[in-house]
């Protein structure tokens, strides 16, 4: 009989380890794999050239943007971040839809909007290419803390382009929330991106 | 589920890492392994190889007691082939043209991305995943080596 009282007395620990845990996970909020502004910061708007018609950042009040800047004649870099953009999208599902990813060209130089659609549907439909002119482009990578250099060209007039590689991740009311780290892997993409999507409303 | 995911992506990184490395070329002094060539975005929507510089990544493997180095690689599909080196400083990438890449004896050096690679500009066949090219990779010492790198997606 007390056996019986230990054994019982075990699972009704364990009954209310498992709910503490499972409370825990539910009622904290989940951390964020980068660089969290708090409180998120207000960003200024800006309209840049995409192939249809030119995109102003506002427009996208009420979906979660990620902001990325770099330049398609990157052939390390750029394609790498923007596969991995799209494997987390994947992940979401349906929830991709409330998400829209916004790839800048730095490289004013060689980059037209044209060029830019093209690249980006190479990873995803719905990515959004942009580019500008230069004052355009060194106007939207101030506001944005982004840091760009086009390098001397070499014998084969090719030249690269040094850039800030992390991503900047607006909530839905337009605020800087999160800045990831290049290298961020797609599974915590796809997990900042349902807690930033289920922590703010779906209407501005 | 979030901790079964998490342990679902070990796993398939375990069994990624654990994959035989297939040698794509070798002799002796130089084995290079893992030989590929990425095709931003992979073709599904109709490959992008003429319209975008491609990276080259792989392991070259030094087996002699010598110091060698890679000074120049060539293919039948790009107009012209650097070394490159994408670094990080700090927050911001950069990517700086190698003249050659040292490959001491006795050591391993990985071609990959974020690192070291190898940029082809202007190609000139438009090339799918799945596809076989050749490289020659010239070594200083080793001489020329014809390496076959197949085409995938990232």
């Amino acid at each position: 009989m007390k056996m019986r009282r230990r054994e019982l007395g075990f699972i009704l620990f364990l009954t209310v380890l498992l709910v503490a845990i499972a409370g825990y996970e539910y009622l904290i909020p989940k951390k964020l794999h980068g660089e969290v502004i708090e409180p998120p910061k207000p960003m200024s708007d800006f309209t840049l050239a995409s192939a249809q018609a030119p995109v102003t950042l506002s427009s996208f009040r009420g979906k979660v943007v990620v902001v990325y800047f770099g330049y398609t004649s990157c052939p390390d870099l750029c394609p790498t971040t923007l596969a991995t953009l799209h494997q987390a999208l994947a992940e979401l599902g349906d929830k991709a839809k409330e998400v829209q990813v916004l790839f800048i060209s730095v490289d004013w130089k060689r980059d037209t909007p044209e060029i830019m659609a093209k690249y980006v549907a190479h990873f995803n439909p719905n990515f959004i290419g942009l580019a500008g002119t230069q004052p355009e482009i060194d106007a939207v990578t101030k506001s944005f803390g982004i840091f760009y250099l086009l390098n001397l060209p070499d014998e084969n007039g090719f030249y690269s382009v040094d850039h800030t590689a992390s991503l900047r991740v607006l909530d839905r009311q337009g605020n800087l929330q999160v800045i990831w780290p290049y290298g961020i892997q797609s599974y915590e993409i796809a997990a900042d991106l349902r807690a930033l999507l289920k922590n703010s409303a779906s209407t501005p | 589920m979030k901790g079964f995911s998490k342990i679902l992506f070990v796993l398939i990184v375990m069994l990624t890492a654990c994959s035989p490395s297939a040698p794509s070329a070798s002799q002796p002094g130089i084995e290079i392994s893992n030989a590929n060539v990425v095709l931003p975005g992979g073709d599904a929507m109709g490959g992008m190889g003429l319209d975008s510089t491609l990276g080259a990544y792989m392991q070259i493997k030094n087996n002699s007691a010598t110091d060698d180095r890679l000074i120049a690689v060539t293919s039948d599909f790009a107009e012209a082939t650097t070394l490159h080196e994408t670094a990080m400083n700090g927050d911001v990438a950069t990517m700086n043209g190698l003249t050659s890449i040292d490959i001491p004896a006795g050591t391993t050096i990985e071609l990959k991305h974020g690192g070291l690679h190898i940029m082809f500009m202007d190609p000139t066949k438009d090339l799918k995943v799945g596809d076989s090219v050749n490289l020659v990779l010239e070594f200083e010492k080793a001489g020329k080596l014809t390496v076959s790198a197949k085409v995938t997606d990232q």
